[in-house]
């Protein structure tokens, strides 16, 4: 079943186009690697999925369903069932102690403190980081900050996982645990979309890699067919 | 002058840092933490209430030994509370100093001297007028530290939200909380990051480039501020200000705080008549 159906998008920053006639199919269960240059739009395409700002023009349906009413309330439903993990985590963390960070979405989903204590016990026992929970995101280590920011999204259980560079910053240990986070919540059913400039970890993980650059799709495909065409990862500037 | 900016934002975040990131003793177990946040706020408040209403220095005496009480049981550190509290009673004691003469010319004197033909110094009443200000300021932030501190933001602003404070409030507070953590660490890597590259460089040349200090914090704080708007909007927020699903029953916790407030109206209201 398609999850989303984004047909002719473009979307600008204070008139400067940064995406141009985006057309893409998303279905549910997928595992997918945005690749591309810096400034290729990956970030914004991200941001686009997870309905925060609403595109130029073209359209784009969300579970059978054309999304074209961006107020907050209107768009709380969904939200519950996307959840994207920012490329700065310092936006991402912004509460006094990570603890809350994590508890932030759990809140304004409604849960029960019991329930919300809950996940946050279990979340931060598989990502490591039980002893980072009471202290001020601030004093954590950048990968430590991602690994809360990634955590603060995980909480909220979404179906749709988008994360922004999610090894950027990780020690070869903690890269290893976040790809086979990813990799077990795929297997338990949901859809994983992650940018990254990273080949290696994408190699044997995902099963669809979409090159991106200035602003558009360039190529769309498997992880072999892909990975495969050195010319095209050259001009891309992935090798 | 530029330098002085420079030094003076340094000094600023991280005056905050230290005051303000080290403090969270909300999931300590404590008295205040394991109350209701819902008649925690309403007593704490109450008492701040009754500080600045009642005019009575010994009773205001009494009320700020009960914030202490307070802190000591929520397991605040002292440390921590009197760097935080130093300050304020500074400021307070430099504006309530004048009172001590008033009113000017006009006995009892405590202490009085000759001055240019008129009879003046420091009056009883002034010196009580000036006590009971510096007291009640003291007293006052002394409940608003237990408050902060102890309920915790996030279970404060659900307390909040269930007392039914407007969501403008609740929304703004909790926005310029978020938003002061945030920029506060974002300055401070930005200054260091400056440090850094200006190690050697002469410093005439390095002062040019500190005009755009002030406009970049700026800038940056619109910038970080849309982004981190986005990313609580990613995570459910919508305007407003769920509190948590909580427990409405009280526990003895709850009755126990509610009885030290009855006990402390009822010793002053007893000694008064
Ligand atoms: N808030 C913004 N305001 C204006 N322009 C922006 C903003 N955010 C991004 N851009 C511009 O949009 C373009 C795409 O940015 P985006 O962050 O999506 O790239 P990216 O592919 O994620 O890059 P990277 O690999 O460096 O993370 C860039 O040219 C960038 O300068
Ligand atoms: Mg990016």
């Amino acid at each position: 079943m398609c999850l989303y159906i984004l047909q002719d998008i473009s979307f600008s920053y204070n008139r400067i186009r940064v995406l141009e006639g985006i057309n893409l199919r998303i279905s549910r269960g997928e595992f997918i690697a945005i690749v591309g240059p810096n400034g290729a739009g990956k970030s914004t395409l991200l941001k686009i999925l997870d309905f925060l700002m609403p595109p130029d023009s073209g359209s784009i349906y969300f579970m059978g369903k054309k999304i074209d009413d961006f107020h907050l309330k209107s768009l709380s439903s969904i939200r519950k069932k996307v959840g994207l993990v920012f490329q700065d985590p310092d936006v991402e963390l912004f509460s006094p102690t990570v603890r809350e960070d994590l508890a932030f979405g759990p809140i304004h989903m409604g849960l029960e403190e019991n329930d919300i204590d809950e996940r946050i016990r279990d979340v931060s026992r598989i990502l490591n980081i039980e002893h980072l929970l009471d202290k001020p995101p601030f004093y954590l280590s950048d990968g430590e900050k991602k690994k809360a920011a990634i955590a603060s999204v995980l909480t909220m259980d979404p179906e749709v996982l988008m994360v922004d560079e999610p090894t950027a910053n990780l020690d070869p240990r903690s890269r290893r645990e976040i790809v086979s986070i990813l990799k077990s919540m795929w297997k338990g059913g949901k859809t994983i979309i992650i940018s990254t400039h990273e080949l290696n970890i994408i190699n044997d993980l995902v099963e669809r890699i979409i090159i991106m650059n200035s602003g558009r799709i360039v190529k769309d495909g498997n992880p072999m067919e892909i990975l495969g065409d050195k010319k095209l990862l050259e001009e891309n500037n992935l090798i | 002058m530029a330098e002085y900016l420079e030094k003076t934002l340094e000094d600023l975040s991280d005056y905050f840092r230290s005051v303000y990131f080290s403090g969270d003793f909300s999931s300590r177990n404590g008295l205040v933490q394991r109350a209701n946040p819902d008649v925690a706020l309403i007593i704490l408040i109450s008492f701040i209430v009754l500080a600045v209403t009642i005019s009575d220095i010994y009773f205001i005496a009494f009320l700020y030994l009960i914030s202490i009480l307070f802190i000591i049981l929520s397991g605040i550190d002292m440390k921590f509370y009197l760097r935080s509290i130093v300050f304020i009673p500074l400021f307070t004691a430099i504006i309530a100093l004048p009172y001590i003469f008033y009113p000017f010319s006009q006995p009892p004197f405590l202490y009085s001297m000759d001055l240019l033909g008129f009879r003046t110094g420091i009056t009883y009443s002034g010196l009580n007028f000036s006590l009971l200000l510096f007291l009640r300021v003291i007293t006052a932030v002394s409940f608003m530290i237990v408050i902060t501190y102890g309920i915790g933001f996030r279970r404060l602003l659900g307390a909040m939200k269930s007392l039914g404070f407007p969501d403008v409030l609740i929304n703004m507070l909790s926005f310029t909380y978020r938003y002061i953590f945030l920029i506060v660490s974002q300055v401070h890597d930005m200054l260091l990051s400056r440090k850094s590259k200006m190690c050697h460089a002469d410093r005439k040349i390095a002062n040019r480039w500190q005009s755009y200090l002030l406009g970049h914090i700026f800038y940056r704080s619109h910038f970080m501020g849309e982004n981190m708007y986005y990313c609580m909007v990613s995570r459910g927020y919508d305007g407003g200000n769920p509190g948590m699903k909580k427990r409405n029953n009280l526990t003895y916790i709850d009755l126990s705080l509610i009885m030290i407030f009855i006990l402390v109206v009822t010793t002053r209201v007893i000694i008064w008549w």
